[in-house]
């Protein structure tokens, strides 16, 4: 299984590359450090969906609170089949449904997303209502550790836990970079780990590219669910997969111009003809 | 008000069993029968109302449309659910229509002795530009809960904008109200004068002065903010020539300038003036009708604007 979702995840690399190029669009860094976590949601069998009815009541709700990873959802959605790769390729062009942001048009998204500290707070709602209904569906928020700069993010938090939230999971996608530099410069969030300890997650850190990590923590038994909310810290590297890109902090907005393109293709064994 | 739409809240709420409460340390009268009467199906989110705005965008999405759909009802004062949560009803309510029903209490300002940080002066003109949102002004504690109900039964965001208490009654019954249309109050044919809200008691004042001076108007309930009634402001616009807004509320932006781009937009050529807050906040200290006094919105001031108008 990992290695088809590590497999997979290449293949996802190459195709935010792609569309990247294509467009002249997109935060490629942000998205190739969520990328294995979406790939292990989507298709690792984690999330429980259905393609064919993106609304069906009984569906796990899959909430991207970092919306800016538009690139990375976009084309897990075509492989788990609600969206398809060509309209996928069409992302912000004219007439395109598939913007820079996520928005509840697609097929397949809970949400608008984008100003960062409201996915989280929307998730609540979410957990909440399967709580009211009695329904076993289950409700997880990928959130950047950026973000975690919201107070809303905070205000979240004491929710989830004060409630007890526990079909609720809540991943942080921790890449250590935002826009303007280094977390730790610029707004320090360390120790989150014990910050979110401190409002009474059960706090799991592992790596966000180890697949049997990922698989292991993230998937919760619905009929059995833990004690306490989760909160995962998946530790990852912005700009995974492409050398050019990793843990460099200004890849976070920067588009690459014709020379970082071919070194990206290079760097990702990317035939050259892709995305033209 | 606050009175009324919480007797109606717990009415509705024993009849409805899709409707969900969210407060945020909200000052509410009832949380014990509450607690008794509908345990689970209320959340104080404390002192968070971001969180629990966006909260109620994503329970109503997860709940989906049709029968069976459960409806936030998020309940708190106007001002710190209109302004600290706004890009929260903007992004996770309005811009994915998402069936909320947002209720501020002690609008305008009502909270008259705790100062312009408690005041909403400011919350139609702001909520006014939010696509796909009705704004509903209810003028009496019996068009509150008539309100209320309608918001329940239209499938979308609405903002309720009640105020808080000592509202005066001009209703004998409860009144017939349909959202996006206003109601004639009493007819007559020299002036317009168009309000919302119960500050429509001061205008009622000023034209009953009017009248002893034999000058007649129509006053008119914009207790839809939006959609406006446009039909009405035309029909009794051109009807008089004049036309006067008054709003507890700043005069850019409010109910006011929905008129005046009703008037415009259809060529209507008419006197008009806007009677609320003129680009200042309410730094004023006293009774609530001490305050309207001096900034101009008692029945005095209606009536003086009026006159003046009519003597051009």
């Amino acid at each position: 299984m990992s290695t088809d979702l590590e497999q997979k995840a290449l293949d996802l690399r190459k195709r935010v590359i792609s569309v990247s190029k294509m467009s002249g669009a997109g935060h490629i860094a942000s998205s190739l450090s969520s990328i294995d976590i979406l790939n292990a949601l989507y298709n690792g069998g984690i999330l429980r969906i259905d393609c064919k009815q993106p609304e069906w009541r009984e569906r796990d709700r899959f909430i991207l609170s970092k919306g800016h990873a538009t690139l990375a959802l976009y084309n897990v959605l075509v492989d788990a089949g609600f969206v398809s790769q060509k309209d996928v390729d069409r992302y912000c062009q004219k007439g395109s449904i598939f913007g820079g942001h996520t928005t509840s048009s697609v097929p397949g998204v809970e949400c608008n997303t984008g100003s960062l500290g409201h996915g989280l707070s929307f998730a609540i709602g979410s957990a909440l209502c399967a709580r009211l209904e009695k329904a076993d569906y289950l409700t997880i928020a990928l959130s950047g550790d950026g973000e975690c700069q919201e107070g809303s993010m905070w205000e979240a938090a004491m929710f989830i836990t004060h409630y007890n939230l526990i079909n609720l999971v809540w991943i942080i996608d921790k890449n250590n970079i935002q826009l303007c530099g280094r977390i730790n410069a610029v707004m320090n969030l360390d120790p989150l780990d014990e910050k979110l300890k401190a409002f009474g997650f059960d706090v799991k850190v592992i790596d966000g590219h180890n697949y049997d990590e990922l698989m292991s923590t993230i998937k919760i038994d619905r009929n059995n669910l833990p004690a306490k909310p989760i909160a995962i810290i998946a530790n990852t590297i912005k700009g995974k997969g492409v050398p050019l890109m990793e843990d460099v902090p200004e890849w976070h907005g920067r588009k690459p111009n014709a020379d970082d393109y071919a070194i990206i293709y290079e760097q990702l064994r990317m035939p050259k003809d892709a995305g033209k | 008000m606050k009175k009324d739409f919480e007797a109606s809240l717990y009415e509705q709420m024993k009849i409805n069993k899709k409707i969900v409460l969210f407060l945020a340390d909200s000052v509410f009268d009832l949380y014990e029968e509450f607690e008794r009467e509908f345990p689970g199906r209320f959340f104080n989110f404390g002192i968070a109302e971001s969180n629990m705005v966006a909260a109620a965008g994503g329970l109503a999405k997860a709940s989906g449309k049709g029968d069976g759909e459960l409806i936030p009802v998020v309940y708190t004062m106007t001002p710190f659910l209109i302004y600290r949560a706004y890009e929260f009803i903007r992004n996770d309510i309005c811009m994915q229509k998402l069936n909320v029903k947002l209720v501020g209490v002690c609008s305008g300002v009502k909270n008259n002795n705790l100062g312009p940080t408690h005041h909403a002066t400011e919350d139609i003109a702001v909520m006014r530009v939010l696509p796909d949102l009705t704004i509903l002004s209810p003028v009496s504690p019996k068009e509150v809960s008539t309100a209320f109900l309608k918001s329940l039964e239209h499938n979308g965001p609405v903002y309720i904008r009640l105020g808080k208490a000592f509202e005066t009654e001009i209703y004998d019954d409860a009144p017939q109200f349909e959202i996006g249309k206003s109601t004639l109050i009493q007819s007559g044919n020299d002036i317009t004068i168009i309000s919302t809200g119960n500050i429509i008691t001061c205008a009622l004042e000023a034209a009953a002065r009017l009248r002893n001076e034999g000058i007649t108007a129509d006053v008119i309930n914009m207790s839809t903010i939006k959609p406006i009634d446009a039909e009405g402001i035309i029909r009794s616009a051109r009807k008089t020539g004049r036309v006067v807004s008054v709003e507890e509320h700043q005069i850019i932006g409010g109910l006011g300038s929905a008129v005046s781009e009703v008037l415009c937009e259809n060529n209507i050529h008419t006197s008009f003036e806007r009677i609320g807050f003129k680009d200042t906040f309410c730094t004023e200290y006293g009774w609530h009708k001490d305050l309207l006094e001096f900034y101009g919105m008692s029945p005095d001031s209606i009536f003086n604007v009026c006159k003046n108008i009519l003597n051009k």
